[in-house]
């Protein structure tokens, strides 16, 4: 690190950073936490899922794609975001089909372990129930859409760090969906393997192994004990086919 | 003018996509050239099928795409599509101007023909043609049809049934023609080009550049940004190459003074181009034009092709249009930029400014048509003189596209500054009770407003001015501009993918009086959640919009709830709330 | 249990649910005498009475996924004070709500009619039989519910705050071990 020292204020704490770095960088850089679900430290910014919203002075501004600025005063714990974050997080469960007690994932979701942080209890707006095709055509990994929530995470990984190009989304709006971009639109037809990172970056239980899910007991798994925002944003080995965990 | 669309064999297909191909990319097709190529085929063809992508896959140059990505890029775009098409093509117009004049019954009508023969006709839905004044308005085949009436329908579905060539079609169908109620220094300036040309090169492009600094110019896409302090980054940022990109791309609903101005300032908009090509420093410039506008292609092209042979534009600076393909979002200006890169158009994340990273990365100036007639206006008669009308704030003139409940829908040139009131006398508003103002993503007003004035400091405006008289509904707005949202939403964010969707169903409920108290205050969180988290403008207005109508409709309701006790009171407010 | 005047009284039913709520509301076990210190059963299938009169509190299992389900939960609002949705099926529709994406027609034919070793049956049809409705939807979607307990089954640890939340006149506070939504 060179040149001077500069930071933020973050909810009163200090947080240094080096210029070009956004504000969620810093801050998690820093040991601190900020909500999200399409940012992945490794992966482009995407700035989708609007969880990081902050508040900088009277804007509001999503975390992952603000450049930190010296002597800059972040708000992140108030009631005022939780309650935003809150809306948005019931959209997002309203926007799919959430049915946890089926899915792989429960207790090691992010989407999940969000919303059991901010307390949500049910999403106050009407369940829109959408009708999304599945796909069991890979050996090894399932792509289930209904609980997708279009956070590109795949898409970027494979691109970005597996050197392949397997996922992309089609449609527009509320049709926004993920796409397979093999010549029969199956994920079955690609060249995704096992240990590709896309196929365990998803931050939800959109992306899932076929083999080995179920193995732990509830009350066990991560996010039964652990706070999001204490643990960070992870996807246990043990739902990924057993491969290490990738880290933040 | 190409229907009706033939169902072609695949090898013949094939062989007609090649010579399109080699018609018009003959140095071969390349990533950003995608969305050209899209439309060009579909266009010709009436849809995108198998065929066409793969020809599309084999004949880029540049880089390998996937059928997935393809599809990623055709799905979209309304007016592009993959299912196999029927002879005709209908897209009917529903912004709100086109529902009140009628257009609900000529749906049924069509429809009810597409569903006896789907192969022959086939009938969606477009959000707004930009024929607001001429309403109920649809395109066929890509071109437009203006005021529907049940003969005019009738006469539509008897071409169709004869199958008879477009081209042979009575040419009175297609006439598309707009009342100039009043005119400014916009519409009444005729530049010299070789003139004005001469005379920037004399004085030099910073010293132009000064001029534009004292003449305050505004952008008039809507946003209102200083055009100058635009240009001046753009000029500053580093790097040989750099854009101009008209944006043309008019896509707000009841705006259609962009397309007025490309039919009759054309030379003006060009020489704005040209001029701001000079100070920046750029090589090329790009009209994105919105595939509504196919109809003044050939227009445009002329115009282009004059200018070359007249040498203007030639030297080290060429223009070419850019045809869009239904996208509201488009007319963001990243969205634009991206969709004129080939892809899927979805807004950037904003810094960096398309001023240092624009069109391919490069530097590149976004301006409104309005902005660059007004640029050469300028240019022509100097900032003092465009500065006498208008305010401080706010100089020159403004073009308002007016339609709705008046006797005289159309352009109306006023200087910043004028009130609504005195827009609705030139127009013949006679019994007016609310104006949106700039379209669904601007401002429904009611009588107690109509005293102030249109100016970005007061009601701001990019042009669309809708007017409604007492027998409009405040529900069936908000419905209409919320279904609007859903359809246009690009579906990137959060908010915007799901709250717009979740408002235009809880319109459809407040239209029948399903509402109850827990859902308004729903709908209020929805806009809420819009109006503070969305990634780009769209979803922030979305909100903005329909918090405004919720705000009208609760006074209505606390009207009602008044009638027991004040008969003479909820009369008035009932008035005012437009439900009476 | 007989009817005691200064306790709460305590309704609950079950929707569109597997009674599996029910069953997690058992597992209170001993605090079941500290239940009885301060509540009192209205309807409930716990205790089989089957008419319900100005309950304190309602709570609902299971989505709605007939008209039946509607009418009950109606009742239920008219009748309770503060109505809880509680588990997934109340609050999301659950797993009932999986053939939401099916029409009704084609869930009763696979049922009924074409599914596996399914021969001459027909569909059951007959005005005592309740009709589907097209979706499951989420209790709340149909009337104002007080409180949320998610979870499939809630555990009975939520289930005791709740209920000692509503006896001490206060909103629940779920710890988080015990907010699950499975
Ligand atoms: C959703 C959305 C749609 C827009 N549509 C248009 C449009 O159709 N035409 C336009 O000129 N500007 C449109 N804009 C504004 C452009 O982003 C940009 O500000 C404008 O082209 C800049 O030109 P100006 O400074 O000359 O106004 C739109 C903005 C948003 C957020
Ligand atoms: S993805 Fe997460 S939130 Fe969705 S069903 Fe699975 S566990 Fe629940
Ligand atoms: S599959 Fe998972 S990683 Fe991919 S877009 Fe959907 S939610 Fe994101
Ligand atoms: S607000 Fe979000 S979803 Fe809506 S158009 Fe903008 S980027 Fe797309
Ligand atoms: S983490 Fe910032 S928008 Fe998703």
């Amino acid at each position: 690190m060179s040149g001077m020292k500069s930071a933020f204020s973050f909810d009163g704490i200090q947080i240094a950073f080096t210029s070009g770095q956004s504000i969620m960088q810093a801050v998690l850089d820093g040991g601190g936490y900020i909500p999200h679900l399409c940012y992945h430290p490794q992966l482009s910014v995407h700035g989708s899922c609007r969880l990081c919203m902050v508040k900088v002075g009277d804007r509001y501004l999503s975390a992952c794609t603000t450049e930190a600025q010296n002597g800059m005063q972040v708000e992140n714990q108030i009631s005022e975001l939780r309650e935003l974050r809150l809306k948005l997080l019931e959209m997002l469960f309203a926007e799919g089909n959430h049915f946890c007690p089926s899915c792989e994932l429960s207790g090691n979701c992010q989407l999940q372990a969000l919303a059991y942080e901010l307390g949500m209890t049910h999403s106050r707006f009407p369940l829109q129930y959408p009708t999304r095709k599945r796909d069991g055509s890979h050996a090894t990994v399932f792509l289930d859409r209904d609980r997708c929530i279009n956070c590109e995470i795949c898409v970027r990984a494979s691109r970005e760090l597996d050197g392949k190009n397997v996922f992309s989304l089609s449609g527009r709006g509320s049709d926004t969906a993920l796409q397979i971009n093999s010549e029969d639109g199956r994920l079955g037809s690609t060249d995704l393997i096992a240990t590709d990172s896309s196929a365990r970056l998803c931050p939800v239980g959109a992306l899932v192994f076929k083999q080995g899910n179920y193995a732990e007991r509830p009350n066990e798994r991560l996010y039964d004990t652990h706070i999001i925002s204490e643990t960070g944003n992870r996807r246990p080995a043990v739902v990924s086919g057993g491969y290490p965990e990738l880290g933040e | 003018m190409i229907g009706p669309y033939q169902q072609l064999e695949a090898s013949t297909q094939r062989t007609a996509i090649e010579q399109l191909f080699a018609e018009y990319w003959p140095a071969g097709i390349y990533r950003r050239d995608l969305l050209q190529v899209l439309v060009a085929v579909q266009q010709h063809f009436g849809w995108i099928s198998s065929i066409a992508m793969r020809s599309i896959q084999t004949a880029l140059r540049d880089s390998a795409i996937s059928l997935g990505e393809l599809q990623g890029i055709v799905s979209f775009y309304h007016f592009l599509q993959l299912s196999p098409a029927a002879s005709w093509q209908i897209h009917l117009s529903s912004n709100i101007t086109d529902l009140m004049a009628g257009q609900r019954g000529h749906w049924k009508t069509l429809t009810d023909y597409a569903a006896h023969w789907p192969e022959r006709l086939q009938v969606r839905i477009s959000s707004c043609t930009g024929l607001c004044d001429q309403g109920p308005a649809m395109l066929l085949n890509g071109y437009p049809i203006a005021r529907l009436n049940p003969e005019r329908v009738q006469q539509i579905l008897q071409n169709v049934e004869a199958n008879h060539p477009l081209q042979d079609w009575p040419s009175e169908l297609f006439a598309v023609t707009t009342k100039i109620v009043k005119e400014g220094p916009v519409l009444q300036h005729q530049a010299n080009p070789d003139a004005v040309l001469t005379q920037i090169n004399s004085c030099g492009a910073e010293r132009f550049l000064q001029e534009l600094e004292l003449s305050g110019l505004q952008g008039r896409g809507g946003a209102g940004f200083n055009t100058a302090d635009k240009w001046r980054n753009c000029r500053a940022a580093d790097g040989p190459e750099k854009y101009v990109v008209c944006n043309a791309d008019e896509g707000e609903p009841g705006t259609f003074k962009d397309r007025v101005l490309l039919q009759h300032k054309l030379d003006n908009m060009i020489l704005g181009m040209r001029i701001c090509a000079e100070v920046v420093g750029a090589q090329r410039g790009f009209i994105y034009l919105r595939k509504e506008y196919l109809f003044l292609l050939p227009h445009i092209q002329s115009a282009l092709q004059r200018f070359r042979q007249q040498g203007l534009i030639s030297l080290g600076f060429n223009v070419d249009v850019h045809l869009g393909a239904g996208a509201y979002v488009c007319g963001e200006e990243t969205a634009l930029l991206e969709s004129m890169e080939g892809k899927r158009g979805i807004p950037r994340i904003r810094p960096p400014f398309p001023t240092t990273y624009g069109y391919l990365g490069k530097p590149t100036v976004v301006n409104n048509v309005e902005t660059f007639c007004n640029v050469t206006l300028i240019a022509d008669h100097g900032a003092a003189s465009f500065r006498q009308l208008g305010t401080d704030q706010s100089p020159g003139s403004k073009l308002h596209s007016v339609s709705g409940d008046c006797q005289h829908p159309g352009i109306v040139e006023l200087p910043y500054g004028a009130s609504i009131e005195e827009l609705l006398q030139l127009v013949g508003a006679v019994d007016c009770q609310h104006v949106q103002v700039g379209g669904p993503s601007g401002r429904l007003l009611s009588r107690d407003a109509f005293s102030q004035p249109l100016d970005t400091a007061h009601v701001n405006s990019g042009g669309s001015f809708m007017v409604f008289d007492r027998s409009r509904k405040i529900p069936n707005l908000l419905a209409n501009f919320m279904h609007f949202f859903a359809r246009e939403s690009c579906g990137f964010c959060t908010p915007c993918r799901a709250g717009t969707q979740l408002l235009a169903d809880a319109s459809r409920r407040l239209q029948s009086n399903a509402t109850d108290d827990a859902e308004l205050e729903n709908i209020r969180e929805i806009c809420d959640t819009l109006k503070r988290a969305s990634h780009c403008g769209l979803g922030k207005t979305a909100g903005d919009c329909g918090e405004q109508a919720i705000e009208k409709y609760s006074l209505h309701m606390a009207a009602k709830s008044l009638a027991a006790s004040d008969v003479q009171g909820i009369a008035q407010q009932e008035d005012s709330a437009g439900l009476a | 249990m007989a009817r005691e005047e200064h306790k709460l009284r305590l309704a609950t039913c079950s929707l569109a649910g597997c009674f599996g709520c029910h069953m997690s509301f058992l597992d209170i076990d001993e605090w079941l005498f500290e239940l009885d210190k301060f509540f009192t059963f209205d309807r409930s299938p716990f205790t089989d009475i089957k008419t319900l009169e100005n309950a304190d509190v309602g709570l609902i299992e299971g989505g709605l996924c007939n008209q039946e389900n509607i009418e009950v939960l109606l009742d239920f609002r008219k009748n309770c004070k503060l109505l809880v949705s509680v588990g997934a099926c109340a609050i999301n529709g659950g797993v009932p709500a999986l053939r939401n994406g099916f029409p009704v027609e084609d869930c009763l034919l696979e049922v009924y009619q074409n599914g596996v070793g399914l021969q001459g049956t027909v569909i059951p049809s007959g005005k005592e039989l309740p009709s589907l409705l097209p979706k499951v939807l989420p209790v709340h979607e149909l009337v104002k519910v007080d409180y949320f307990l998610p979870g499939c089954p809630p555990p009975a640890e939520a289930f005791i705050e709740l209920l000692c939340a509503i006896r001490d006149n206060r909103a629940p506070e779920i710890a988080y071990e015990h907010r699950r939504f499975d």
